[in-house]
């Protein structure tokens, strides 16, 4: 079922500057969707427009059925939480909790009550009468968190909010919310431009790219199934490989414009060796980067530099060497950048895949990271 | 080297004593005054100390104007420019840091250009003013020309920008109306710039002498320096043990502001110089 | 939302409303009536920024843009406020210019402006490069040097009177130490002016004193240690280093320091009462 709908949105500034134009797209109820996409895509003002905070230049955005037209923020049954944690400064962590109840006219007795809970479940039950200014950076967060959770919405939007965050919070934040968002079932829609937080938080992607849509669909079909250059570049690190076919590469179909191959599948060996039926590239190791569980070479190709990840860590190579790429994990492009014999092929890039959102998420809840009670 | 360094050390103590001398003695010279006796002020060379201070000096100014009909005067107009300054203050540096609209430009240029304009070219025409409307020799006339202050909106209104965006919207997602907004999020957290605009204001009234005077054609409003300026007019000549006395009274109510307030009041002051 | 003519069915059978009710056309007069309550909506909206910044305004337009253009206005009159205004275009100006009295006055004016505005500068830029130095020390005689500046002025043109007097003035006295005569401070014509030039330095040198202070000390130190490294001398660093980075604030202080020098009423007011040439602008207006 479709919580949220956008039907034919745009937003432009002033006359010749526009950020979005005709984008459609449904926001499933209960999923976690993420928009994700390069700094100035569009990706932030597509949030704000659903919160209401700024107003589409054209089209319509529905919820539950409802045009949101003329519609105030307040009134939209959404919470928000903001990059910068937004946190009123000459308010405790409680008062910014209650700021939003009292508006509402929820009764005291039951305000009280829930703050306790809430306070409980992000864990802030000691800080209640400090200021926003003397928390760290992810206690203001959750401080933001509860802030929202309070008000039991029916959507969260977040814009950013993991990203003034140093690493190691971070991740611990990110499992938080994977957890919270189990529990709540409510739809989550996500802002970010870090694809990794993309891939192991969304149910679902959106990558855009300037103002338009690249590619919607789950973390997996993302990665294995790119529909065009910008998504088999924008997913994964260090980026696909995409090589101009001059027609000179062996059994490449003539249609394709352009070859991409993942690093973890292009193949190292010593420059003799030259293997039959997969496509291989003469070049030069320029550095290569120890990364613990595998190793990032850099290899100069008359195809221009590429990466290529090597599993084994016992053979360094040096100097002259050849890459090969068995033939199935190749993906074409022609010369719009979009993939050709997409659908031939989806079967059995899906089957091929290595990780899915699933799987890693419940191996996050194994390992014992995930937030306590419950 | 050692020689060197008390060489600059008593240099350096020796200057610092000039300047707190030469800043500092006027206002003991003031107090001494205002307890001696009119023969001890007559005397020269001039006695730095006073056996037997003369507290009736005190009293004498006091009787000598209405003393207390200038003080409530003085209190009336600072508290009444203090407050017609909030009521019109905050909402316009609210509209001009956060709404779009058009003429915005044309009216805050108006603005800080009449930062630009000394009260002392345009007394006439509002005294004329006045005069028609006749309010002469009543609060209004002195509280009104000064009911709102271009320096404290264009202040206020870069605190108010300074605010992050993201807040306001906060707010507005927790169904926060506009006043609100002002009263709740915004006013808390430029507490400061709004103390230290209270202050300028009170210090700049509390002080006044030029606007009283000019506004005012007898006693029933004017203020405190006024009444001040006038000691010096009783009798015959200047007696100074009476003028200090009352300087001392009038100088009192700021200078314990300033002692309570003093690195608020320096940074209010700076703040002009640092912009 | 409901629909009108279901609510109103009931009222009619119970006769309430007497004339028959035709509940369509209602309905259209109800949303002419909603289209209208929200243009009104969207007008109180747009008048938000314009009620807010009114009452400030209207106190502007009052006692600032319409005095000022009043002003204007009546400098083309011949005026004595009980006559009858006779416009005589720019005769007042004329008059005014081959006055002796008036040039006096101007002159006058322009001796205290740029007394005043020299000599506060000098010495504040003296005063603040002595005190720049974030001690306790300094910070008590900072404060302690700005104190005259938030006192009455007209406290402090008596304090100065009576110490300036030409008998029994503490000044004279002082100077009487140094062996020098005693000087007529505020009774002299040649001496006057600069007299009242020192008080309102003494009075203001605090505040611009404070100025240069947060002025020098937001000046980065690394200029500084850069300037050492390359062996600069005091003289050059003061003039290649400290001068240009403070010039903003030194031209602010100039304006303000020109612009307060010219509002200059009290001690001249109380001190001398325009007497001993000391006439300036403003005293001269109000008189």
């Amino acid at each position: 079922m479709n919580k949220i709908k956008l039907v034919d949105v745009k937003k432009s500034y002033e006359k010749d500057n526009t950020v979005i134009e005709n984008l459609n797209l449904n926001i499933e109820e209960g999923s976690f969707t993420v928009l994700l996409g390069p700094s100035g895509c569009g990706k932030s003002t597509t949030l704000r427009m659903i919160a209401g905070l700024e107003k589409e230049s054209g089209g319509e955005i529905i919820m539950d059925g409802n045009s949101m037209k003329g519609v105030e923020p307040g009134e939209r049954d959404i919470a928000m939480v903001f990059q910068n944690y937004a946190l009123y400064p000459t308010m405790t962590v409680r008062e910014n909790i209650e700021f939003g109840l009292k508006n509402n006219r929820v009764p005291k007795e039951e305000r009280r009550k829930q703050i306790k809970e809430i306070g409980e479940v992000v864990g802030l039950t000691e800080y209640m009468k400090r200021r926003p200014q003397s928390l760290s950076g992810g206690q203001r967060q959750r401080v933001a968190l509860a802030r929202a959770m309070v008000k039991n919405p029916s959507v969260f939007l977040m814009d950013e909010p993991l990203s003034n965050l140093d690493a190691k919070l971070r991740s611990q934040l990110r499992t938080e919310l994977i957890e919270l968002h189990h529990r709540l079932k409510t739809t989550f829609i996500y802002v970010t431009h870090d694809q990794v937080e993309a891939m192991s938080m969304g149910t679902d992607i959106v990558l855009l790219n300037e103002g338009k849509i690249m590619q919607k669909g789950s973390p997996l079909e993302i990665y294995n199934n790119p529909a065009n250059v910008f998504t088999a570049q924008f997913i994964g690190t260090p980026p696909m490989n995409i090589l101009k076919n001059d027609g000179k590469l062996l059994k490449v179909p003539k249609e394709a414009a352009y070859i991409g191959f993942r690093p973890e599948h292009g193949i190292l060996q010593k420059s003799d060796f030259w293997m039959d039926g997969e496509l291989s590239l003469r070049g030069k190791v320029v550095t290569h980067e120890m990364l613990g569980s595998e190793v990032l070479y850099k290899v100069e190709t008359d195809y221009g530099r590429i990466n290529v990840k090597a599993f084994d860590l016992g053979t360094q190579f040096e100097g002259d060497v050849v890459v090969c790429i068995p033939q199935e994990k190749l993906y074409y492009f022609n010369d719009k950048e979009e993939r050709i014999a997409y659908a031939e092929e989806k079967e059995k890039k899906s089957l091929a895949g290595v990780r899915s959102s699933k799987i890693t998420r419940s191996s996050q809840q194994e390992a014992g990271i995930c937030m306590t009670r419950v | 080297m050692k020689t060197k360094k008390a060489v600059v050390f008593s240099v350096k103590t020796l200057v610092n004593m000039l300047i707190l001398l030469i800043f500092f003695v006027p206002f003991y010279w003031m107090v001494l005054t205002a307890i001696k006796s009119l023969g001890e002020t007559m005397l020269f060379p001039p006695s730095f100390f006073v056996k037997s201070p003369k507290w009736e000096n005190f009293i004498n100014a006091y009787q000598a104007i209405p003393f207390l009909k200038f003080l409530k005067n003085s209190m009336i107009v600072t508290a009444g420019t203090m407050a017609c300054q909030f009521v019109t203050i905050i909402p316009a540096a609210y509209a001009f840091a956060r709404y779009e609209f058009p003429g915005k430009k044309l009216f805050f240029g108006i603005t800080l250009a009449t930062m630009m304009i000394p009260g002392q070219l345009v007394f006439l025409p509002i005294f004329l003013l006045f005069s028609k409307w006749g309010m002469i020799n009543s609060y209004w006339s002195l509280i009104l020309p000064s009911a709102t202050s271009a320096f404290g909106i264009f202040m206020l209104r870069q605190t108010f920008k300074q605010v992050p965006e993201e807040l306001i919207e906060a707010a507005k997602l927790d169904r926060t109306s506009e006043w609100k907004i002002i009263f709740k999020i915004m006013l808390p957290i430029a507490r400061p710039t709004v103390v230290t605009l209270g202050l300028l204001t009170f210090i700049g009234t509390w002080n006044d002498y030029f606007w009283p005077l000019v506004m005012t054609t007898n006693d029933t409003v004017r203020t405190l320096p006024v009444g001040i300026a006038s000691l010096r007019m009783v009798e015959s000549g200047i007696s100074y043990h009476t003028v200090m006395a009352g300087n001392v009274i009038l100088i009192i109510p700021i200078l314990i502001v300033y002692f309570l307030a003093q690195g608020q009041i320096i940074k209010a002051f700076t703040y002009m110089g640092e912009k | 939302m409901y629909d009108e003519s279901v609510m109103e069915e009931p009222f009619l059978d119970e006769g309430i409303l007497i004339e028959p009710l035709f509940p369509k056309k209602e309905k259209e007069k109800e949303n002419t009536a909603a289209v209208w309550r929200k243009k009104a909506a969207s007008l109180a909206k747009k008048a938000i920024p314009y009620g807010m910044i009114a009452p400030a305004m209207v106190v502007f337009a009052v006692f600032m843009i319409y005095p000022i253009a009043y002003m204007i206005y009546l400098s083309f009159f011949k005026w004595n406020m009980l006559s009858e205004k006779v416009w005589i275009g720019f005769g007042n100006f004329k008059k005014l210019f081959t006055d002796a009295e008036f040039l006096e006055v101007l002159t006058t004016t322009v001796k205290f402006m740029a007394g005043t505005v020299a000599g506060t500068i000098i010495l504040a830029l003296l005063l603040a490069l002595y005190l720049k130095r974030n001690t306790k020390i300094n910070r008590f005689l900072q404060s302690v040097v700005f104190a005259p500046y938030i006192v009455s002025l007209v406290s402090v043109a008596f304090i100065f009177m009576w110490m300036m007097d030409s008998d029994l003035g503490l000044l004279n006295y002082i100077l009487s130490f140094v062996g020098i005569d005693p000087v007529r401070w505020l009774d002299d014509p040649k001496v006057a002016i600069y007299s009242l030039v020192l008080v309102n330095i003494w009075k203001g040198v605090g505040y611009y004193t404070l100025i240069f202070v947060s002025a020098l000390q937001s000046i980065p130190p690394y200029l500084y240690e850069a300037a050492m490294l390359d062996r600069t001398g005091r003289m050059k660093t003061f003039f290649k280093i400290t001068l240009p980075m403070i010039s903003p604030t030194l031209f602010f202080v100039t304006l303000t320091g020109i612009i307060s020098g010219f509002k200059v009423f009290e001690t001249i007011s109380i001190m001398t009462g325009g007497g001993n040439k000391t006439n300036t602008l403003v005293f001269n207006i109000y008189e």
